[in-house]
């Protein structure tokens, strides 16, 4: 077997392509600097969100210090690290790229390139993410005021939302590449971007913690996988989740890993199908 | 009569705003018919404005389930001003959709276009097309106002219902004017989007709880500097008899239609200001 008909998804193929990958992270980077105008007044979107957010529950609050034995300060905490960490790790334009290259029929280039198309994604993924980090790091005293910053709980507690983060942010990835994926099937893919962040914000639990949801509202959002990406990391963050809770929080992040990985390969062998038809 | 005034007699009848709103008028119909050709898209984009408007409902309903009041507000008084809101707001969206493509019409030329035809280039700007979300706004607002008002404990004599009808075109143009204020700097800066989006989230953001939650600095500065508590915080807090916790007097919360009136105007003469910086992208 010689280097140049290496599989993209091998091992080696991935080491190889490298350079390739960090160039997409790079022109990302490029993109997000030339238009900063727009990124900075999106970022002003969140902290705006994360100011309201504060006063509304701070209203809430105004008769008790604790309800549902969460107290003040530790949601404060919550809203703003789940609200930064949603726009941190989350870019619906991603899919929206990945749906113009489709439609313009440019997937064909992407296919052909020696670096698989789905690495190629999750390239344009990191980029975005790194880029929207570049922007929150500056604003972090901003958004120090207009929300409620605060160090983790406890030790564990740090290091139980760095795992949990880095699980929450593949399944953001897996999401995104599934939401994407499905360009090579319909013909429109704007409104359905729109809506996947509007529910996946909602039961995230970027607006409520989870432990707020009434009954039936709380069994749905327990078994989406929108939690796994914000409101598990953050409440390993802040304490709510802790010892077997978290370790059982963390294995359920595992397994939709996994299952998301399943559906995503099985969409995209169906989808390189879809292509061969739409090329003929 | 002299040949020059016959001839100039029709085109004055051209220009007269009666006929340009017929115009305009026949226009956002052929408009909305184009896009209803789109009929999978129609539904789609339909439910995707339920969505939107709706998720900040859903908001307001999780959290009133556990606490019962946001500052003496009950969720009925919340939701009727939530819902107020959102009927002013589609109120503005409904024939300005389309402000929000104004990056897209002074960049692709087609403003070139709308120079040379003989109707007011704003008229044309905003009827060109129709974007279908829209719809999604008003079926919410309807659907969140006719629940809230029978919910909220609000009288409906006939001033309180004049009163309404007028904080509703009020507030439509409360918002709008910020908004064309703002989509006039096109002309200039090309690419303001992004601007009108975060302007977009700020009302709806601060629009849809009591304002005085904030705190004094941006109660005033929403009141005064930005008219946000004018498009449903005021009338609402009218109708709901909760003036009393305002911030400002009785006769300005009566007056709060007029407000938006005031600002439209200003903001009109601010567009037709800046249309004279609109340079043409070549075409």
């Amino acid at each position: 077997m010689t280097a140049t008909t290496l599989p993209p998804g091998s091992s080696r193929a991935l080491h190889r392509n490298l350079p390739a990958y960090a160039e997409i992270v790079r022109n990302r980077l490029k993109v997000s600097i030339a238009y900063r105008q727009n990124s900075l007044f999106l970022l002003a979107i969140v902290v705006v969100q994360i100011f309201i957010l504060k006063k509304v529950w701070s209203a809430l609050y105004a008769t008790q210090s604790s309800v549902n034995g969460v107290d003040r300060h530790a949601l404060l905490v919550y809203l703003t690290i789940a609200n930064i960490q949603g726009w941190v790790l989350q870019d619906p334009t991603v899919s929206r790229y990945m749906y113009e290259r489709v439609r313009q029929g440019l997937v064909a280039f992407d296919l052909v390139r020696p670096s698989g198309f789905i690495p190629q994604m999750f390239a344009q993924l990191m980029g975005s993410t790194l880029s929207s980090m570049m922007f929150v790091l500056p604003a972090l005293p901003i958004i120090y005021f207009a929300g409620t910053l605060g160090a983790p709980a406890s030790w564990s507690a740090a290091g139980g939302y760095a795992i949990s983060l880095v699980c929450g942010y593949v399944i953001t990835m897996m999401l995104t590449l599934i939401i994407g994926l499905i360009a090579f099937w319909t013909t429109e893919i704007f409104g359905l971007t729109m809506l996947y962040r509007l529910v996946s914000q909602f039961f995230a639990g970027a607006l409520v913690p989870l432990s707020f949801f009434p009954g039936g509202l709380r069994i749905l959002a327990e078994s989406l996988p929108f939690q796994s990406t914000v409101y598990v990391p953050v409440a390993i963050y802040v304490g709510r989740l802790s010892g077997l809770e978290m370790a059982r929080a963390i294995i359920v992040q595992l397994a939709w890993i996994a299952g998301l990985s399943f559906a995503a390969w099985a969409m995209w062998r169906r989808a390189l199908f879809r292509v061969v038809v739409q090329g003929g | 009569m002299t040949t020059e005034a016959l001839e100039r007699k029709p085109l004055r009848r051209l220009r007269s705003p009666i006929w340009s709103l017929r115009m305009a008028w026949e226009l956002e119909k052929a408009a909305f018919r184009g896009q209803l050709e789109y009929r999978l898209n129609f539904v789609i984009m339909t439910f995707l404005g339920i969505a939107y408007q709706g998720s900040g409902f859903a908001f307001i309903w999780v959290v009133l389930r556990q606490f019962h009041t946001l500052d003496g507000w009950t969720f009925h008084d919340l939701a009727f001003l939530y819902s107020l809101r959102l009927l002013s707001h589609a109120t503005w969206v409904v024939p300005f959709n389309l402000l929000s493509d104004i990056d897209m019409t002074l960049r692709e030329g087609m403003f070139d276009q709308f120079l040379v035809r003989p109707l007011n280039p704003l008229l044309q700007v905003i009827t060109h097309r129709f974007r279908m979300n829209v719809i999604g706004d008003v079926i919410t607002a309807f659907a969140l106002f006719v629940l809230a008002a029978n919910m909220a404990d609000v009288s409906f004599t006939v001033v309180h219902v004049v009163y309404l009808v007028l904080a509703v075109i009020g507030g439509a143009l409360a918002e709008g004017a910020i908004i064309l204020a703002c989509a006039s700097l096109s002309f200039r800066l090309l690419e303001t989007w992004a601007l009108r989006f975060l302007i977009d989230n700020v009302y709806l953001m601060f629009g849809s709880y009591p304002l005085r939650i904030f705190g004094a600095g941006i109660s005033w500065s929403f009141t005064w500097l930005v008219p946000i508590a004018f498009v449903a915080y005021i009338p609402s807090s009218v109708l709901l008899k909760h003036a009393s916790g305002l911030h400002v007097s009785p006769i300005i919360a009566w007056g709060a239609p007029a407000v938006g009136f005031i600002w439209f105007i200003a903001s009109y003469q601010v567009w037709r200001w800046q249309l004279k910086h609109y340079q043409s992208s070549g075409h």
